[in-house]
This record gives structure tokens, C-alpha cells and sequence, in this order.
């Protein structure tokens, strides 16, 4: 069996987690490695008393064993993640504790992963992002959409917030983008009335777990506006929205342990907040990840790409108003390898 | 609740402090903001006899989805100084599980923050320019003279030795941060990279800090806690807190609990997005006149920072030795209409 099979296994807990785990310890000689093993098993089987009492072994560590269990134990798909969610889940204390440390320190690793997408392709056919979304629809969501489209609003009461949706061409590609990625987990930052969340959602159609909103406005300016449009067609028990600026809402995010599959960017289109959304955004994402723009044709979204671009490796392509990214490598020591960048379409930075 | 119910709360509540907030206001608040603005202003007064119930709610009854109901609010809350205190209520009311509506009001007071607007006019620097290269050892206490001393000629002072020695800032520019506190007079700061405690040590040893809050993910593991050591052995005991979690955590998690700072120094990873995210959350976290206070200004990727936070956000600052100091004068909504391409290249000498 291969090693992150084995791990899936080991994190899915019960008898065949237990079974499974002598079989990887086998392969360690290290003793804080396999007591990392047997501190994901603990999670895993909702033992957390254990698994706390472990982390607080290891927490004592010199710094070569604590490297070791923490190797071991956010090896695999989302471990990482699962530990820092456990440990917000049991409410490690911030200060002066060295378990609160220690996933201080799950935090500092995440930014420190390291990985190459060069053997991995493409997950999209380019050519097919800009077929018709609105035909493949579900006739609920259609409707909806369709309202959006023609008038600018659909559900609930006027607000004065009208125009500003995306344009039928960016939901096709939103649309598409989600149909052949089928992500499980989705992050939109900027909600509005919803239209760009219907075709991700209709798009993403069963793969989809939850579709998460990020959106201070949307109970007065948009008067739930997206909420409702989103219950009409018929997605509502897969949206959670936070409704906080996305630079509270999203660290918060990051606190808890979450992950996601596609992000897509369309908050506020300052410089500072595009910069913001798209650094959280690198850091709730899984190698491999799209991390989607909108208006990326405007200045400041421009610029902020650009800072994504050449300093944090992302590549992509774009789809009418949607640019469509992925981090293509991920390194160590940022700050020795700093490139300027151009904060002007055209120009030399 | 009905207004007129809301208006009988604000009655009932201690007479005194509602005289003094109606003073504050400039007289009965129903011209300035109405009565969602009462609902507010009867929370805090709620919030400060301790009720915290009667005040969320109160807050409670705020009508999130009417625009207008927000800004008073926000109005309201912003005259007597109390969004902070309120968000910090509403972030304790979310993590025991409170109502989304009580979700979207911090929210809202958060988006508030970010779009606030204000001018700083012909304020001078609240310290001397001119004597930034005054030398801040003579003036330390004994206690902190030894511990600072220590480090600055072998890197290390209390505790086991740590294989990260020789990182901390040079005399003269912890001279800049003492004269800077000296003049300024910060109570709280906020300071983002710990290491063994030197820059900490010029600050509080400038006197006027009554709480000092240390963010480094590595102080315990890394520095093997020598920061607090040395910080404890110079005397300062008790004035330091210590988070063990990197900016990008720990950052926002203090602006959703409702701290705000008068100096905030940033002296961390020093990467162009570290360093802009730091600059971002402390931009949140200072009220006006606040000092941002950046180590390493002549790292091109700081420079860069600092650039984008001259030409689009408002700030000023001075530089001495490698210290800068900014202030932001002008706070300005509709932020992403003002977008001013900077340099991100630093300039060649001379």
C-alpha cells in the first residue's frame, strides 16, 4: 500500500486505523515519529485526552525529536490541518503554554511547506471554459440565475445596490472552472447577491461539500440578498456565510484548521485587500488549489497578481474577466528571494 | 425590543454615566444618530456596569440588515469610543455561539475600521527628531543596563545559549526606538519578531509602556524562551505578554478581540508579504496618531512596504538609522478608486 494511503487509513481511525499502524511504524526508527503515528490514531478515534497529553510530550522536546514528531504527524492529505484543527478545537491557550507553541508552530510550517507542480497537469481543458453555463444548469438555479442576469435581482427585497454582477461570459467561466476541478470545498471572497456563487455551486454540482461566503455587506447592503437567492436555487444547506470583512474572516479560517479546493477573489478590489485576500487565500490552499481572480483586468487586482506572479510562483491563464491561477512552486526563505514587481500595467517595476 | 423599549433601558441605567455620554454626544443623541444610536449607547453603558447580557441585548436589537440603523450605530460607538469594546464583546459572544445577526454587526464595526476617515493636520511629531541618536544606555535602570549591555556585546544574556545569536538590532537603533517611546509615550504596544528581547528592552526601559505585547512564533522554541528571560531579568516582569503564533494568525485574532495599540513595531520575517500583512493588521489595530515603527528600512522588500503605505494609505514618516517611523494622517474610504502604482525597486544609492 502506498504511504499516504496508509496514512489515509491511519486518520480515518477504528479498528483498520489501529490495524494499519504497526505496519507504518515498522518503517521508524524513531520513537516521537511513531508517537505522532499514535497521536493521529488518538485524534482520529476521538480520544482526545491521549492525543492532547501527547502533544504536550512533545511540546517538551528538543528541537531534532519536536521536528521529528511534527514531520510525522502533518505528513499526508490534510493531516497538517487536522492537527491545528484539533488543537482550536480543544482550545490550546494562546500564550504561555507549550502545546499553544507547538501549534504556533503548525501555523509558522504551513507558510514553510515546500512543493513543485511541475509533474502535475493542468486539471482544466482551457478550450471548454467558456461554454454555455446557463443549459447544464438545474432548472431552480437557472431561474435564479437567469433573473440576476436580465434585471439584477432576483430574491428578497430591492437594495440600492444594483449592477456590479459578474458578467454572463465570467460565469461561464466560474462555471466551468468548478465543473472540471469538482472541488469538495469552496471560498469565495466577495458575495454580493450571489451570482458568481451559483455558478461555482451549479457548477461543482454533488463534489461539493460546502461552499463557504466572506462578505461584511451582505446583511445591509445586500439585505441577504445572496443568502436568498442562493436558498432559491435550491444550494442553501451548502453555504455558510461569514459575514466579516475577509481580512477577520479569513485568518479565522486559517485558525480553525480549514482548507480549501478553489478560492475564488472578488472582495474589495483595492490593492492592499486584493494582496490580503490572495495571501490567505496561498495559505488555506492544498498544492494544487486554484486560486481564481476576478476583474483582474483593474489595476490594483493587477498589481497584486503581479506581486503573486513573481514572488509567490503562481501561473494561469485567463477567461474573460476571471484569471484562473495555480501556485505552481512553493520554497522556503521568502525574504532572500525578493523580486520587484510592476505595479502598473506595462511597465518595469 | 421596541425604540421606545430601548429609549426605557437607557433610562433605567445609571444616571450619571448616561449624562456623561449624552455630554459626550454634545447633547441628546436623537438628532445625531436616532434611536438605533441609543441602542448603542446603552450597550456600552450596560458593557461597563458589567451587564454583558442586558448589552448584547440591546445590541441584539440593532436591525443589521438596515443600512442606516448601522451607521448610527457605528456613529454612535465611534463618538464615545466604544467600538473596540464592543467588538471585543461580540467576538466573546461569537465563540460561545451567539446569533449570525450579532456576527454581522462586528463585522460591520470591522469594515468601519478599514473605511474610517480622519485628517491629521500640522500635528508635529509627539518626539524630537533631532535627538533620535541620543544614546539610551545612561538612562536605562542598572538591571536593564546589564541585560542590554550583555546582548549587545555577546548576543546572549539569560538562559542556555541558542544557536540564533548575533540577529539583534544595533545600539543605535534601539537608541531610536528609546527616544521615540521616550517622547511619544505609548501605554500599549504592540511588537511583531521577539527574539532576546533587545529592541523590547529599549522600549520599556523608556518608562511609559504599562503593557507590552511580544508576538514570536519560534520565542520558545527557537530562542528557548530567552527573550522572556531577559526581559524578566531587566526588571520588567509582568508587562509583557507573549503569543506564540506567527503575524498571520496572531495578528488578526488580537483586531477581532477589539485591541488597539499606540505604537505597534514590526521587526519579523522581513519577506515583502509578511511584512505587508503586518503592516495591513497594525494599519487596523492603530487609532489616530498611533506610531508604526519598522525595523530593517533598508531592506528593499520594507522599502516597498513602506512605499505602498506613503502613496496609498495616508502615511508620513522619518527615518533614523534603520528605524522608520510612520504615522497615518489621512484615513480616506473608497480605498480601491485611490489606487496609486509605487516602486517596489529600491532606489540606487545616491
Amino acid at each position: 500500500m502506498d504511504i499516504l494511503d496508509a496514512l489515509d487509513a491511519l486518520d480515518r481511525g477504528g479498528p483498520e486505523g489501529a490495524a494499519i499502524l504497526p505496519s507504518i511504524a515498522h518503517h521508524l526508527d524513531n520513537p516521537h515519529m511513531r508517537q505522532a503515528l499514535a497521536c493521529r490514531l488518538a485524534m482520529a478515534d476521538g480520544r482526545d485526552a491521549e492525543a492532547l497529553a501527547m502533544f504536550a510530550q512533545a511540546a517538551l522536546l528538543g528541537h531534532a525529536e519536536r521536528s521529528g514528531f511534527l514531520g510525522t504527524l502533518v505528513q499526508g492529505r490534510g493531516a497538517h490541518r487536522r492537527a491545528i484543527a484539533f488543537l482550536a478545537r480543544n482550545e490550546v491557550a494562546r500564550t504561555g503554554c507549550p502545546v499553544g507553541a507547538l501549534q504556533g508552530l503548525l501555523f509558522y510550517l504551513l507558510d514553510a511547506r515546500a512543493w513543485s507542480m511541475a509533474d502535475i497537469p493542468w486539471p482544466l481543458d482551457n478550450a471548454r471554459l467558456a461554454d454555455p453555463a446557463l443549459p447544464r444548469m438545474p432548472p431552480a438555479c437557472r431561474d435564479v440565475v437567469a433573473r440576476l442576469i436580465a434585471t439584477g435581482h432576483a430574491e428578497g427585497p430591492p437594495t440600492p445596490m444594483a449592477g456590479g454582477e459578474i458578467a454572463p461570459a465570467d460565469g461561464d467561466a466560474l462555471f466551468n472552472l468548478a465543473r472540471m476541478l469538482r472541488p469538495r470545498r469552496i471560498l469565495e471572497i466577495g458575495f454580493a447577491k450571489g451570482l458568481s456563487t451559483l455558478h461555482l455551486m451549479a457548477g461543482a454540482g454533488d463534489a461539493l461539500e460546502r461552499h463557504t461566503v466572506v462578505d461584511p455587506l451582505q446583511y445591509s447592503a445586500y439585505r441577504r440578498n445572496g443568502v436568498r437567492n442562493v436558498t432559491a436555487a435550491g444550494f442553501g444547506d451548502k453555504l455558510r456565510l461569514i459575514p466579516a470583512p475577509s481580512h477577520v474572516g479569513l485568518p479565522r479560517l486559517l485558525a480553525a484548521g480549514e482548507g480549501f479546493d478553489l478560492i475564488f477573489i472578488d472582495g474589495c478590489h483595492s490593492f492592499e485587500t486584493t494582496l490580503v485576500d490572495a495571501l490567505y487565500a496561498d495559505q488555506l490552499s492544498e498544492p494544487g488549489t486554484i486560486v481564481a481572480f476576478h476583474d483582474w483586468t483593474m489595476e490594483p487586482v493587477f498589481a497584486a497578481i503581479e506581486f503573486m506572479r513573481s514572488n509567490r510562483y503562481y501561473g494561469g491563464l485567463t477567461a474573460a474577466h476571471v484569471l484562473i491561477t495555480r501556485r505552481n512552486l512553493a520554497r522556503f526563505n521568502q525574504e532572500q528571494a525578493y523580486v520587484p514587481f510592476a505595479t502598473l500595467r506595462g511597465t518595469e517595476p | 425590543m421596541t425604540a421606545a423599549q430601548m429609549i426605557e433601558a437607557l433610562r433605567d441605567l445609571d444616571e450619571s454615566r448616561r449624562q456623561a455620554a449624552l455630554a459626550v454626544l454634545g447633547g441628546p443623541p436623537a438628532g445625531l444618530a436616532g434611536e438605533p444610536g441609543l441602542a448603542a449607547l446603552a450597550a456600552d453603558v450596560a458593557l461597563h456596569q458589567g451587564r454583558e447580557a442586558d448589552a448584547l441585548l440591546l445590541l441584539g436589537a440593532i436591525d443589521v440588515e438596515d443600512p442606516s440603523a448601522l451607521a448610527a450605530t457605528s456613529a454612535v460607538l465611534a463618538e464615545i469610543g466604544a467600538v473596540r469594546r464592543v467588538i471585543a464583546l461580540l467576538e466573546r459572544a461569537r465563540r460561545a455561539g451567539c446569533d449570525a445577526r450579532l456576527e454581522a454587526l462586528a463585522g460591520s464595526l470591522h469594515h468601519g475600521i478599514y473605511n474610517r476617515e480622519f485628517l491629521i493636520r500640522d500635528m508635529p511629531w509627539p518626539f524630537d527628531p533631532a535627538r533620535l541618536g541620543e544614546p539610551a544606555l545612561p538612562r536605562m535602570s542598572p538591571a536593564c543596563r546589564d541585560v542590554a549591555s550583555r546582548i549587545l556585546t555577546t548576543g546572549h544574556a539569560e538562559g542556555e545559549p541558542t544557536p540564533l545569536t548575533g540577529g539583534q538590532i544595533p545600539a543605535e537603533d534601539g537608541d531610536v526606538l528609546f527616544q521615540v517611546v521616550a517622547g511619544a509615550k505609548p501605554r500599549r504596544v504592540l511588537e511583531i519578531g521577539f527574539a532576546t528581547g533587545l529592541s523590547t528592552l529599549y522600549m520599556l526601559a523608556a518608562g511609559s509602556i504599562e503593557s507590552h505585547t511580544v508576538m514570536d512564533p519560534l520565542q520558545r522554541s527557537a530562542y528557548r524562551l530567552n527573550g522572556l528571560r531577559n526581559v524578566a531579568a531587566a526588571g520588567f516582569d509582568g508587562k509583557v505578554t507573549l503569543i506564540e503564533r506567527p503575524s498571520n494568525v496572531g495578528m488578526p485574532a488580537l483586531l477581532a478581540e477589539g485591541h488597539s495599540y499606540d505604537m505597534i513595531f514590526i521587526d519579523a520575517s522581513h519577506s515583502f508579504e509578511n511584512t505587508f500583512l503586518e503592516a495591513f493588521h497594525a494599519d487596523q489595530m492603530a487609532e489616530p496618531g498611533a506610531l508604526l515603527v519598522f525595523h530593517d528600512q533598508v531592506m528593499e522588500p520594507v522599502q516597498a512596504v513602506l512605499e505602498f503605505l506613503r502613496t496609498n494609505r495616508g502615511y508620513v514618516g522619518i527615518t533614523h538609522a534603520n528605524v522608520a517611523i510612520l504615522r497615518r494622517d489621512t484615513g480616506r474610504g473608497n480605498h480601491e478608486q485611490q489606487y496609486v502604482p509605487f516602486r517596489t525597486r529600491k532606489p540606487p544609492p545616491g
